[in-house]
């Protein structure tokens, strides 16, 4: 899941921008709203955490024009500001969630997952693929009843396979949500992380593939006949 | 607690309940002094028949209605001489009511002891002999009689009708005494013009009657109208205090949420029209309250929710994922609680300096090198900025003040000046003659800033970076500094020059004013 955060606070940007990455995100980040704006349209995220009160342009009028765009990326407002109609006005603007700092790491991260759910038309953070289950909470993998040790990434890759199961997911999809701006278009990132992730998730040898790849097109997450 | 309504209901019905007490009180004297007048008119005309009356032959009883007055005969027939005018004829013609039985009393004197005619069951007891002074005007009085009946009286004095003695009249009418006793042989002897004085009364009951059903009938209708009345002014009173009840209704309806509503004239009364006004003024200086303190309450949250998020989120993180934490982590922590403790300092000295808790120890300072000592912390940061600075102060400029609250305000002032300066911009600090007001001076070059900003300046917490990124300030210094120069007695003020210059005056308030 790749998030943009639009903070100009730069200690509060810094540590969720850290804690997001700890959690398997793919985090974009600027500390004003003009970059912001332009960051949202010409890249997808699936959450956008945006601050209200930011230098160059604020977050309310970010948001307007993100609509405005018809970019319907989900944004959580964060902001100091905590009253009804500050709640009220930044959610009639199009906002999806609003949060009032300070806050509480547990709950961004639940939110932003909820609004990830959203996205995908998700309604619980379990997914399950016959014996393979995605605890999008507590963030863990279990086969046949086996806990799977993965990494945040290979953990973000299979979620966001899964969240899409059935479908072909291509290579640069996958770098969009799942690898920052930081990563380089040209490198196999994607490919190997696939393929530890196919090692990781086989019950053995023998075991028939989950993640099936379509040649030239990408990869997709199927259940076993 | 006094009441309007119940002093207007009070007085209003006083008011009333007194108009229609004299109202009743002028009808029923007038039209007793109007009955009065008819008894004493009436009176009057029939005083001319004592005259008859003291000629007349009869004696004590009075006139007597003659039989030939009944039936009258014929005109063409002869008059016996007993129909003609004889002064039993004449009252009978001129005076018929004088000897009905409702008719008038009298008594005739001849003089203050010798009573010559009186009507039937009258006694001196009863009618005095009155004391005229002037024989042509007649006195009026009221008198009680025994049996409790009340009269209306006139007194006057006359002279006896007729020439010569009186004639005989044959035996009808003529009571001639057979022992006439002295007082009848004086009165027999008395000469036709001797002066006479009689009373003649009426009795004044009907006009008391008729008064006492006219007082009765004033009374009732006072009670009726005092019961109308009552009704009246209660009804008035509450349609024409209404709008007030209507007004204070929409003023108690008014709440935070709702101190933009005005109250609207048109709908009240041209009296309350004033209150009205003033009213709206309140109710826009209590908006402009609300919303100053609103703004401080949302700064305020935002300079303190602002350092807690970030000091909550790093702890956080750093308790998760304890593997990256470095010193830098460390001393950020460290500069955001520094950053809250100044926040939370700036505000309780504000606190103190606006409530007057700081006693400022006042020592005389020369201003030229207290200022040089208070700029030296900045001149690096000017320097950085290429800012032209001057300083023009006397070095015999001496003041009187509490040098650490001075240096407070001075500070927060050079502090301002450094950091609105844009680059290559100018500070200009002069100290003015104490005797001029002026104290100090501080102006510097600025960027963005206008009228507006310029009135929002010295409130708690206003800055000009609406976004607050910047952590460095919080908007307290130049709040501060004002309430400082308060505490000094002196006055802190800004002007703009020319748009891009901003000027801090701080002067002597005892001066100024």
């Amino acid at each position: 899941m790749r998030i943009l955060l639009v903070e100009d606070k730069n200690r509060l940007r810094e540590a969720i921008e850290k804690a997001l990455r700890e959690s398997g995100y793919a985090v974009d980040s600027t500390d004003n709203g003009n970059d912001g704006l332009w960051m949202g349209c010409e890249n997808t995220y699936d959450v956008i955490l945006l601050d209200i009160m930011l230098p160059g342009l604020d977050g309310l009028s970010v948001l307007e024009q993100l609509r405005e765009r018809e970019r319907n990326t989900p944004v959580l407002l964060l902001t100091a500001k905590d009253t009804i109609a500050d709640r009220v006005k930044g959610l009639r603007k199009g906002a999806d969630d609003y949060l009032i700092k300070p806050f509480a790491l547990e709950e961004l991260l639940a939110r932003i997952e909820a609004l990830c759910r959203r996205s995908y038309k998700k309604s619980t953070s379990t997914i399950t693929l016959n014996d393979l289950i995605i605890d999008g909470s507590a963030k863990t993998v279990k086969r046949d009843g086996n806990l799977i040790d993965l990494t945040a990434r290979e953990y973000a890759i299979l979620e966001y396979l899964a969240m899409r199961q059935g479908s072909v997911i291509s290579r640069s999809e996958i770098e969009e949500h799942i690898y920052d701006e930081l990563v380089s278009p040209m490198s196999n990132v994607v490919d190997s992380a696939i393929c530890n992730l196919r090692k990781k998730i086989a019950k053995g040898p023998d075991d028939g593939e989950l993640i099936h790849t379509r040649r030239g097109q990408g990869y997709i997450l199927m259940p076993k006949n | 607690m006094s009441s309007i309504r119940k002093n207007l209901f009070i007085w209003l019905l006083l008011g009333l309940t007194l108009l229609w007490a004299i109202a009743g009180a002028g009808i029923y004297l007038s039209v007793k002094r109007s009955e009065i007048a008819k008894i004493d008119y009436e009176l009057q005309r029939m005083a001319g028949a004592l005259r008859f009356i003291a000629g007349s032959t009869s004696r004590n009883t009075g006139p007597q209605r003659p039989d030939h007055l009944i039936v009258r005969p014929p005109r063409e027939n002869f008059q016996p001489s007993e129909n003609r005018t004889t002064p039993e004829n004449r009252i009978a013609q001129r005076w018929p009511d004088l000897l009905s039985e409702r008719g008038p009393k009298y008594i005739i004197w001849s003089n203050k002891d010798t009573v010559i005619r009186q009507s039937e069951g009258l006694t001196t007891k009863e009618f005095k002999f009155p004391e005229i002074t002037d024989s042509n005007s007649p006195i009026f009085f009221n008198i009680s009689l025994q049996n409790g009946d009340s009269m209306r009286a006139m007194a006057s004095t006359f002279r006896r009708f007729g020439f010569g003695r009186p004639r005989p009249r044959g035996n009808e009418g003529i009571r001639r005494p057979t022992d006439e006793s002295p007082a009848e042989n004086q009165e027999q002897n008395l000469p036709r013009n001797t002066s006479l004085t009689g009373i003649i009364a009426l009795s004044s009951k009907p006009m008391e009657e008729s008064l006492n059903t006219l007082l009765f009938g004033i009374i009732a209708i006072g009670i009726a109208a005092g019961f109308c009345s009552f009704s009246l002014v209660h009804f008035a009173l509450k349609n024409g205090l209404k709008p007030l009840y209507v007004l204070g209704n929409k003023l108690a309806s008014v709440d935070s949420s709702s101190l933009s509503h005005r109250f609207s004239k048109n709908d009240l009364p041209v009296e309350l029209s004033p209150i009205c006004g003033h009213l709206n003024k309140l109710m826009e200086r209590l908006e402009d309250g609300f919303e100053r303190e609103r703004r401080f309450s949302g700064d305020l949250a935002h300079e303190l929710r602002t350092p807690i998020a970030e000091l909550k989120m790093m702890a956080e993180v750093a308790l998760r994922w304890p593997e990256n934490n470095t010193e830098s982590h460390a001393n950020e922590t460290l500069d955001v609680a520094q950053q809250l403790q100044e926040i939370i300092e700036s505000l309780l000295a504000l606190s103190r300096y606006e409530n007057g808790d700081e006693d400022p120890t006042c020592e005389k300072i020369l201003l030229q090198k207290f200022t040089g000592d208070c700029w030296d912390p900045f001149v690096k940061k000017a320097e950085e900025k290429n800012i032209r600075v001057t300083i023009n102060i006397s070095n015999e400029h001496l003041i009187e003040t509490d040098p650490k609250i001075l240096r407070l305000i001075i500070n927060n002032l050079f502090s301002n000046a450094t950091e609105y300066t844009p680059s290559e911009g100018i500070i200009n600090i002069s100290g003015s003659h104490e005797s001029e007001g002026h104290i100090l001076s501080i102006s510097n070059s600025v960027e963005n800033f206008n009228q507006e900003m310029l009135s929002q300046l010295f409130e708690r917490l206003w800055r000009g970076d609406v976004s607050r990124t910047d952590g460095s300030h919080s908007g307290l210094g130049l709040a501060l500094s004002k309430a400082c120069s308060k505490c000094l007695g002196l006055n802190l003020e800004a002007e703009l020059i020319k748009n891009d210059q901003i000027k801090f005056i701080l002067s002597r308030t005892d001066i100024k004013n």
